[in-house]
């Protein structure tokens, strides 16, 4: 199997995005969910392997982010805002999500509070709120990978 | 500034659980675990963050980056996710 370099795990990154704003699109949330959050794991490593060759077998998002210095790729006056997006997919996103049944991904949400003061559509606003964030994420890793 | 940091957090958010890693020019990112913040929305807990540490740190609040924040329940449902 090839390995996969800084590039392709980019480029990467940006189809799982592609396909998850698809996804969503046609109404398939939970894969649209669990395809916006792998979108972002694959960014932040793509920013870790222009550090390092070694690879993390980890799926936790926040050490990856660590690791990869992506906080500090963050404009000081965006790190609030930055703060914001990146716990609240971190904590909707896991990445175990891929063995869950639809029953047991709407308890995760309930456990986690993830609809707090939110109503509607349960499933279309979950698919939208982290698709929005990691577009959002990825477009602050996009905007800063040439100068690194 | 590391122990700064985490005091001037503890300090207000007094049981919390603060884990800091360095950022270039002496900055430090990291998360703040603290169930005080069951009740209230990321950016809720986000501004409670920054203005303790504008109100304990004054000006070197600046050194602060990325804080992410989760009640000690969140970490819990998470890791055994």
């Amino acid at each position: 199997m090839a390995l996969s370099t800084a590039e392709s795990y980019r480029a990467a990154a940006k189809e799982h995005l592609e396909r998850a704003d698809r996804l969503h699109a046609s109404e398939e949330f939970f894969l649209a969910h669990y395809m916006s959050g792998l979108a972002v794991e694959c960014h932040l490593r793509a920013h870790l392997r222009l550090l390092t060759s070694e690879f993390d077998a980890r799926h936790d998002l926040e050490k990856l982010a660590e690791e990869a210095g992506f906080t500090s790729i963050v404009p000081q006056n965006l790190e609030a805002a930055f703060s914001i997006k990146f716990e609240t997919l971190n904590r909707r996103w896991r990445s175990n999500q891929r063995y869950y049944t639809e029953r047991q991904f709407l308890d995760y949400m309930t456990t986690i509070r993830a609809e707090f003061h939110q109503g509607g559509n349960r499933w279309k606003n979950l698919s939208r709120t982290i698709l929005n964030l990691a577009h959002e994420i990825i477009n602050q890793g996009e905007a800063k990978w040439s100068s690194r | 500034m590391e122990q700064q940091i985490i005091d001037a957090l503890q300090q207000v958010f007094a049981g919390a659980e603060v884990d800091l890693y360095p950022l270039p020019g002496g900055r430090f990112s990291g998360t703040i675990v603290w169930a005080g913040f069951a009740e209230e929305d990321a950016v809720e807990r986000q501004q409670r963050i920054r203005a303790a540490l504008v109100a304990t740190l004054n000006g070197a609040a600046t050194n602060v980056g990325v804080i992410l924040s989760y009640t000690p329940h969140e970490l819990e449902a998470m890791r055994a996710a």
